[in-house]
């Protein structure tokens, strides 16, 4: 038998840390480390993700064929050297705060997995942008496609157009740091009150309750854009380079003031910059998406990169019907990066020729990529610690869930193998009824303990898809926004002119309103029985009793808190909060049979605010 | 670093023995030897084959009790003494009832509640010399695989009117989230003071130091409870049995510089109404220069590596084949 060809992905050290793992070109595990440590966007070396690859594969450190890395660190230090005697003497805080990082681990990575693993074996540096470039081409089903990537920056480049055909990938143009479409992004997010790299969410989510007043601003004086999408920002607002500061104080003042204190009220001003901000960024996309489109001439795009989780400007390259195919990466952020350094060096340094499913399905398994627990692990959970459960009985379980979800309970849904990737996608999910128009902001207050405008997702039949939303595709992974249609929409006057983002929220908006956002988009997850059977089930008895083929769908966590991993951290998360029912695989908890749950600590000091 | 065991649990509450691990499990713990993996079997203990009432027709069944250095911990199932006993002599099973961080008493258990209606042809029972502490408490100090401190219950014996009486059954369970509840001594700066100023003596003064003091007397408790749990132990048997106490680490590599005398002493001393071969690994590892002999646990972990596993198995292979002879 000949020796299989295993590889190992590995991105870390600024955020997000991962680990994958691939056998002969199939994708067997990924993972983020954050859901073992249960710190959001864990940067540091991924050793719990690594050993829970090689546990899911069942493979000894002996025969790992080779080692990936998501990135070149020389590169990176190349960046940050030029960067940092470009902008001298201000500037040296930069080398201070990032070298070390970068010099102290990532140019010793492979003393870090001898320390580990005991392994010393070749360690393959695949360029960041090459990472995020392979991980949205050969895990997708296109055998040829056009490639976009667009990040903040990985070594020099920001965004990059390429194209992928067999097993090939070739980049054909660049945009370099410090023109950076992810980081403008993110130094707006930053100047409204939230984390960077973690609250871009948030402030595409605030957008539609804004107009877009601030897009000349931004055009005139933050970035200037040419018609095949490659474009500059202009340095004088921004402090990232000389600083560790994402703006400075002429960035504030071209917005008018100071930047919003993180966990104050959210005003008109801020909507009104995120919308302003998400329209440039779509406007910027969108031409990006049409230069690919214009130099590969290709029917197919993938994507990747953290401005691919834009799901929104997602949405806006299908409705523009660019390319007739769409596939974006899952785990579009660094973490993906790992999946795809490991595939870059066995397609493009092995040579091997390109594995594809046989029914022209993607190679990325729903997603569902990350560790599971078996019956008898939740078993011993439950008896373990005498919490009170129920087995439900195999072919009574979808119903039994369904019949709860319809009498409006809120569920915290554990089942199979966990997601890769920042969403939720039926494997560690809260699930509920989204016809009640309340919903919304009870779940977000009571629940998931965050800001009331933060819009949730729905889950529907794939073979539904199209009775609800202005969609025909697949969505498995959560990336597109779609209209809601138009029968389904009720009519909806407030938006945009309150700041009471509690009463606009609960002013029903559509028939399934705890889904539907205020400009009527949705960000849609298809779900079609392949990947995640047992979740399709649910829905479909759902369907069954309501008439209704949609659910909410949202992570499985509280605010700040990575999505959770074991029955343990789900049985926390459960019990801190105001959820109804807790589905452990086959086993259902209800709330008012568990004992009084007493902390020594407020659990909510436990999590950093994002 | 950000280094859990493991990213699952594998220990599970047992009402009769405190713990166990969790049946049929895989798991790959991280580990300075750069991880191995752990797996149980249907019985929930660690073996890569079902444990059956059966055993097959000229095969003699022999089993091993003891802790985590029986157990494995640290290295692989087929790389631990029981599983190269079974590899290296002919027509021989050998089932592993090891159990981490348990005491003779839970051993003890193990046998008569799961063990014993398994018909064994040879006993071999492996204490660690620090079990006899084990088996004084009524719950241990823990460690959950996110590096939570937390006390498990188990049972215990007391001797009561010169009878051993099983206490603590059902054993309590855990609370889920009891991290708080380790009392102050187990961390006490007083603690790490005293324990110096010992290391500076014995280092000085160049005298013996006594780990296990417990073993100074036949009087002490902690002897007698230990004495009276092997006594109706090999008592109840009706197949031979070898003991085979486990020196800590730092005995075996200096003999000259730790007390050892006195746990030989003692179990020499113990008297069963059937034969039991006692094996002095103390006086096995001697056969092997310091270098090798710091070679059978790892730097840092000090259970057995695999060199330490198969100089326990060499020791062993000729008494399991007298013994199973006779």
């Amino acid at each position: 038998m000949s020796k299989r060809n295993v590889i190992l992905g590995v991105s870390c050290f600024y955020h997000d840390s991962a680990a994958a793992l691939i056998i002969d070109g199939e994708i067997i595990a990924a993972s983020q480390e954050e859901r073992f440590t249960r710190i959001k966007h864990d940067s540091r070396f991924p050793v719990n993700a690594i050993n829970y690859c090689l546990e899911e594969a069942h493979i000894k450190n002996n025969e790992i064929t080779a080692i990936a890395f998501y990135d070149n660190p020389v590169l990176s230090l190349d960046r940050i050297v030029r960067s940092v005697i470009s902008g001298y003497p201000e500037s040296k805080v930069q080398w201070t705060e990032n070298a070390p990082g970068l010099i102290g681990y990532k140019l010793f990575l492979d003393e870090l997995i001898f320390d580990f693993f005991k392994l010393k074996i070749p360690i393959l540096y695949s360029e960041h942008h090459f990472s995020h470039a392979a991980s949205a081409f050969y895990p997708s089903p296109f055998d040829e496609s056009a490639i976009l990537t667009i990040d903040g920056v990985g070594e020099w480049s920001t965004t990059t157009i390429g194209y992928g055909s067999g097993n090939s990938i070739e980049i054909s143009s660049e945009i370099h740091y410090p023109h950076s479409l992810g980081l403008l992004y993110s130094a707006i997010t930053f100047y409204c009150g939230f984390k960077v790299n973690s609250g871009e969410y948030k402030l595409m989510g605030l957008a539609p309750y804004g107009k877009p007043v601030f897009k000349d601003l931004i055009y005139e004086n933050l970035i200037s854009v040419k018609g095949d999408g490659s474009y500059k920002l202009n340095m004088k607002y921004f402090g990232f380079v000389k600083s560790n500061s994402m703006i400075n104080d002429d960035f504030c003042n071209l917005f008018g003031g100071p930047a919003r204190k993180p966990e104050s009220r959210i005003t008109k001003k801020e909507m009104d910059i995120a919308a302003s901000i998400q329209l440039v960024t779509e406007e910027i996309v969108l031409k990006l998406a049409k230069e690919a489109k214009r130099v590969s001439n290709s029917a197919n795009l993938v994507m990747a990169g953290g401005v691919a989780l834009n799901c929104v400007a997602n949405g806006k390259i299908l409705e523009n019907k660019i390319f007739e195919n769409i596939w974006i990466q899952p785990a579009s952020g660094d973490a993906g990066c790992s999946l795809g350094a490991a595939l870059n060096v066995y397609y493009l340094y092995f040579k091997k020729p390109r594995v594809k499913s046989s029914d022209g399905r993607d190679m990325q398994k729903g997603s569902l990529l990350g560790i599971s627990y078996s019956e008898r692990e939740i078993e011993s959970f439950l008896h373990t610690y005498s919490i009170p459960a129920k087995k439900i009985k195999i072919e009574e379980r979808a119903k039994t869930i369904a019949e709860l979800l319809a009498s409006q309970k809120i569920i915290g849904y554990f089942s199979g193998r966990m997601e890769f990737g920042p969403r939720s996608l039926g494997a560690r999910s809260i699930i509920g009824d989204p016809r009640d128009a309340k919903m919304q902001s009870d779940m977000n207050l009571k629940i998931k303990f965050r800001e009331s405008f933060r819009p949730f997702a729905p889950v529907v039949l794939r073979e539904k898809v199209n009775d609800y939303f202005e969609l025909n595709e697949d969505s498995p992974y959560m990336l597109l926004v779609s209209p809601v249609k138009k029968e389904a929409r009720l009519e909806f006057e407030n938006k945009g002119t309150s700041e009471d983002l509690i009463e606009i929220v609960n002013i029903p908006r559509s028939i399934i309103p705890s889904v539907t956002h205020v400009d009527y988009s949705a960000r849609v997850e298809t779900v079609d029985g392949v990947d995640n059977p047992k979740f399709y089930d649910v829905i479909k008895e759902f369907y069954n009793i309501t008439g209704c083929a949609v659910l909410i769908n949202t992570s499985f966590n509280v605010r700040g808190e990575p999505i959770v991993c074991s029955p343990k951290d789900a049985y926390k998360c459960f019990m801190r909060t105001n959820m109804d029912v807790l589905v452990l695989e086959d086993y259902i908890l209800y709330k008012e049979e568990q004992t009084e749950f007493k902390e020594s600590k407020n659990w909510q000091d436990e999590y950093a605010l994002d | 670093m950000n280094k859990l065991i493991s990213c699952r649990s594998f220990i599970e509450y047992n009402e009769s023995i405190g713990h166990l691990y969790i049946p049929d499990l895989f798991v790959r713990i991280m580990h300075e030897n750069g991880g191995y993996f752990l797996k149980t079997n249907n019985r929930g203990f660690r073996s890569d084959t079902d444990f059956k009432i059966q055993k097959g027709d000229k095969i003699k069944r022999v089993m091993v009790f003891g802790d985590s250095f029986t157990a494995g911990d640290g290295v692989e199932n087929s790389q631990r003494y029981s599983d190269l006993l079974q590899a290296n002599i002919r027509d021989i099973e050998v089932l592993n009832f090891g159990l981490s961080h348990s005491g003779t008493d839970q051993q003890y258990l193990i046998f008569k509640e799961i063990a014993k209606e398994m018909k064994p042809d040879l006993i071999i029972i492996s204490p660690l010399l620090e079990n006899i502490r084990r088996n004084m408490k009524s719950e241990l100090l823990n460690q959950t695989q996110d590096g939570q401190f937390f006390f498990r219950s188990k049972p215990y014996f007391e001797i009561q009117e010169s009878e051993l009486k099983l206490c603590n059954i059902p054993v309590p369970k855990t609370k889920l989230f009891n991290s708080e509840t380790i009392p102050a001594e187990e961390h006490s700066k007083l603690r790490i003071v005293l324990s110096s100023i010992k290391k500076f003596f014995y280092k000085n003064l160049k005298i013996k130091a006594n780990i296990f003091p417990e073993y100074d007397s036949e009087n002490r408790i902690e002897w007698r409870v230990m004495k009276a749990i092997l006594t109706k132990w090999v008592n109840e048997l009706d197949c031979p049995v070898i003991l085979m106490p486990i020196p800590w680490y730092l005995q075996f590599e200096h003999p000259d510089k730790y007390v050892t005398e006195n746990y030989i002493q003692r179990f020499n001393s113990l008297k069963f109404n059937r034969e039991c071969d006692m094996i002095n690994l103390l006086e096995e590892f001697q056969k092997y220069d310091l270098d090798m002999r710091r070679s059978f646990t790892y730097k840092y972990d000090k259970h057995f590596s695999p060199a330490g596993h198969i100089a326990v198995a060499e020791s062993l292979i000729p008494i399991v084949k007298s013994s199973l002879k006779k």
